[in-house]
């Protein structure tokens, strides 16, 4: 199995907090979306096995018109194999879909109508004061409208939320975890701000216009979400995702299980299983290369170090854990026997435990999952 | 399959120590303050990166912190280099401390390299 991601690289306005790429001049859309269409065409070899997720991410998906996500979702169809039943997931911004600004009972059946069966809300927060922190064009009444008015078309609806937020007290994340879960949403993706270099949040901290991220008040924001998750029934299967069964992301899970998948658009990745690809991150570099029939890319392929290393990394963050018959399986015994000699201090604190023949991150070793994970990492030092 | 392994943070912690002592003789036995203040900095900020790292709540901020301590080893590789070749340094000292400042450049390169890419969403 295989997925493909589309990223449209569009804001209204930028997030103080965001580093992805994107633009907030709308002036490219057009041109943008039909190098994305013939991107599609020009890479439709590169994907081996069927296609079981479409994710269109950003930037700001939902600032598409219903022509544009068609004639993408289309190509997609045209040039590869899809799944009967693939999860066709769009991103979207509460102010692009509420009733009052965008017609949304249109929208959502229209955004069905061309097979979209899963929305993911950018909500990161209910309240006024931490969305006009973070720049966010919607407010705390379009972030409900948003949900209530998805919920009525679509079962399979994920959000976003951010903690560790300056100013957000343990209080306010509980009432936002609250808010999501008595609105039954399936599915949380919950992140801990963090400050990229480069962004507009990083220069307010430096200059103490805003004061800067507590990792302590971080960490008992998550543990709250652990809690509140667990008694309303979504199960935390990767660090940051929550969700009832049924209503994992299939599309992530892949990302995680080191499927293969396809990125579409400028600065997208790519892996196919032995090799990594990204796209340039400048929409008109991208429009003027692929125009010419050129993908803009730069390709690093992986040793077999790398890919034990990620599987490491991504398993051990999940709820699967690291398996030690895919690691004998795709890696040798000699790799087996490393991981578990590695392992034995952090086995030893309980910071690691045994399932069978599974590794997981115990409750204690949450926190501290991405130094575990690098402790059992394999460095070729010659 | 490979010569050496990890774990990082003890690794980092004896190189700190091991930079300590040759900042020592350096500053009380030959007098020389600034080069060997400047590899005093790099060369005990790698473990301290490394430990903030193991504090990182996500792995964004976890990649940050280990990209802030590769950085810090190449630094440190500069430093030795040039108290080598200025003779503040003996060759034998030169080549315990670079080797194991090469060492921890390729873990936390290693590291960094499956940290640094983000997922498409």
């Amino acid at each position: 199995m295989s997925g493909i991601y589309i990223h449209i690289p569009f804001c209204k306005q930028a997030c103080y907090y965001c580093d992805f790429h994107f633009s907030t001049s709308l002036k490219k859309k057009g041109e943008l979306v039909n190098a994305l269409c013939k991107e599609l065409v020009l890479r439709q070899n590169e994907l081996i096995g069927t296609v079981e997720t479409i994710y269109f991410g950003g930037g700001t998906p939902s600032l598409l018109t219903i022509e544009d996500l068609r004639m993408l979702i289309d190509e997609v169809y045209r040039n590869y194999k899809v799944s009967e039943k693939p999860e066709i997931t769009l991103e979207a911004n509460p102010d692009d879909i509420v009733s009052v600004r965008a017609q949304a009972r249109t929208i959502f059946s229209d955004y069905k109508a061309i097979g979209i069966n899963r929305l993911s809300i950018g909500i990161q927060s209910f309240f006024e004061e931490d969305l006009k922190l973070m720049n966010r064009a919607h407010n705390a009444s379009e972030a409900l409208q948003g949900i209530k008015e998805a919920r009525q078309y679509f079962e399979n609806i994920t959000i976003d939320l951010i903690y560790g937020i300056p100013g957000l007290t343990n209080e306010r994340w509980k009432k936002n975890l609250e808010i999501a879960l008595n609105l039954d949403v399936p599915h949380l993706s919950c992140y801990a701000l963090t400050v990229e270099p480069k962004t507009a949040l990083k220069k307010f901290i430096e200059k103490g216009i805003v004061p800067p991220v507590d990792e302590e008040v971080a960490k008992q924001h998550y543990e709250i979400l652990l809690r509140e998750t667990e008694k309303a029934g979504l199960e935390n299967y990767e660090f940051s995702n929550f969700g009832k069964l049924g209503f994992h992301s299939r599309n992530n899970t892949a990302y995680w299980e080191g499927k293969p998948y396809l990125g579409i658009g400028p600065s997208a990745h790519s892996y196919d299983g032995k090799s990594r690809s990204w796209n340039v991150a400048n929409n008109t570099k991208y429009i003027k290369s692929i125009s010419a029939g050129e993908l803009p890319s730069e390709k690093e392929l992986l040793s077999k170090e790398d890919k034990y290393n990620e599987y490491i990394m991504t398993g051990l963050r999940t709820k699967k854990g690291v398996s030690f018959e895919r690691i004998e399986n795709e890696f040798g015994m000699e790799y087996s026997a490393y991981l578990l000699k590695q392992a034995e201090t952090a086995l030893k604190n309980e910071l690691l435990i045994l399932e069978g023949k599974t590794l997981k991150i115990s409750k204690k070793g949450k926190f501290l999952s991405d130094g575990i994970a690098a402790d059992l990492f394999l460095v070729n030092l010659d | 399959m490979m010569n050496k392994q990890n774990p990082l943070s003890e690794k980092s912690y004896v190189f700190a120590l091991s930079i300590i002592d040759i900042y020592k003789t350096l500053s009380i036995e030959k007098k020389e303050y600034i080069l060997s203040k400047q590899l005093l900095s790099c060369g005990t900020s790698i473990g301290a990166n490394v430990a903030e790292a193991n504090g990182a709540i996500s792995k964004a901020d976890f990649s940050a912190k280990i990209s802030v301590a590769y950085k810090e080893s190449l630094e440190t590789k500069y430093w030795l280099s040039l108290l080598k070749d200025s003779d503040f340094i003996i060759v034998e000292d030169f080549d315990a401390l670079f080797d194991k400042a090469d060492e921890l450049s390729k873990i936390l390169y290693s590291i960094l390299k499956s940290t640094r890419i983000k997922p498409n969403q």
